[in-house]
């Protein structure tokens, strides 16, 4: 990684380390992915983002982030920003009241199949002494506009940690280091992580190169991937279930 | 570095899509979208933006990725082109059925608008003839 240091010196080589976060970290068993099975949702709405990180403008910067990802993953994007104004329109831009409000009315309103509720937890640069962390966090629930109930849902922190090579030089490496994080304090990079963040929670199904083989689940390939339903295969639908005789037969004789 | 950033962060993500190619292009979509909200004053560029990648689409025969035309739509009906955005939004329907509802409601607004827009006109341009008649 070569930042172009303009100082008669030449670039120095300074290398960047990101410390991937480990997708859906409390996930040590696959969630139960039925219901979304059943549901088979076609469309997404993402209505406005809780904010609880101290960055004010966190909300709208991540809504830049989040169509690409669903979209690439197979499903229709309700248009971010028009939907955003058109809530505003109808006195629903605050985020906190938006998501108490009722799913399946707020899906009816637009005729979406699910709905997405995202949560900023962190989005935030820790500058300590000569180094700058940027940490964004995110918590994920994709809900069913047809139920209300919880389809999906992950959480995912991603953070940036830059790390100076030694160059067996103390003072330099000292310079380095400083300039450094004087950059990323300056102008920390959010919207790379943010963009990562959203990848590993929606589409990732390992962590990355280097880290340990923790399965991720991210959300199921929707209709409009030419992979659609690869991932659903040996996963029994809950309507299954109630159609089989058995069932019907085991309800029979548990019946008082 | 913003680039060599997210150059390392795209290669940490392809770890796991290595052979997936993207099902859509998005030009700057979502840096301008940004660039947006960071300093409202840069609505234009976003609109631009939109513009060329539904043009882009178009040349090659793609579809455009969802809620672009729908996002452009609204862009020209902010602008008061409404016929346009009708047109933009009926597009969006027509490529992305799961839009129907939204972009159904939308097209009714806009035509309701548009309807009243044509009347007050009718009205400011018969006006002068009102006045101007005796028997009022």
């Amino acid at each position: 990684m070569i930042l172009p240091f303009k100082g008669g010196k030449g670039p120095i080589v300074v290398a960047l380390s990101l410390i991937l976060g480990a997708c859906a970290p409390k996930a040590a068993t696959p969630p139960d992915y039925s219901l979304f099975i059943e549901e088979n949702p076609r469309s997404i709405l993402v209505v406005p983002v809780l904010n609880s990180s101290p960055e004010v403008g966190a909300s709208d910067y991540f809504l830049a982030t989040i169509t690409v990802p669903l979209a690439e993953r197979g499903y229709y994007v309700f248009p971010v920003n028009l939907v955003k104004e058109l809530l505003a329109d109808a006195g629903l831009s605050d985020p906190g009241y938006v998501h108490t409000t009722d799913t399946v009315k707020l899906g009816n309103l637009f005729g979406a199949d699910a709905v997405l509720y995202v949560t900023i937890m962190n989005w935030e640069a820790k500058y300590v002494v000569l180094t700058t962390t940027v940490v964004v966090g995110f918590e994920y629930e994709l809900r069913s506009a047809k139920s209300g109930q919880t389809l999906w849902k992950t959480a995912e922190t991603m953070q940036y940690d830059p790390q100076v090579a030694s160059s067996g030089n103390p003072l330099a490496d000292l310079i380095v280091m400083a300039v450094e994080a004087a950059i990323t304090k300056a102008k920390p990079s959010y919207m790379p992580l943010a963009r990562q963040a959203n990848w590993m929670a929606i589409s990732a199904t390992h962590v990355g190169p280097g880290q340990p083989k923790t399965k991720c689940f991210p959300i199921l390939i929707g209709p409009y991937h030419p992979l659609y339903g690869s991932d659903r295969v040996g996963v029994p639908a809950r309507t299954a279930a109630p159609s089989e005789p058995v069932t019907g037969a085991e309800g029979l004789e548990k019946a008082p | 570095m913003r680039i060599s950033i997210a150059l390392l962060a795209l290669l940490a993500v392809c770890a796991g899509c290595a052979t997936q190619k993207s099902l859509y292009q998005w030009a700057d979509y979502e840096d301008d979208l940004y660039g947006m909200y960071k300093q409202p004053e840069k609505s234009k560029e976003y609109q631009e933006t939109l513009r060329i990648l539904i043009e882009r689409c178009d040349e090659k025969g793609q579809k455009a990725p969802p809620g672009i035309r729908a996002e452009y739509g609204y862009c020209l009906y902010r602008e008061g082109k409404l016929d346009d955005a009708i047109a933009s939004f009926k597009k969006e329907r027509e490529l992305w059925p799961e839009s129907y509802v939204l972009m159904n409601t939308l097209i009714g607004n806009v035509e309701k608008l548009k309807s009243a827009k044509e009347i007050d006109a009718e009205a400011l341009a018969a006006e002068p003839v009102v006045s101007a008649a005796p028997e009022e």
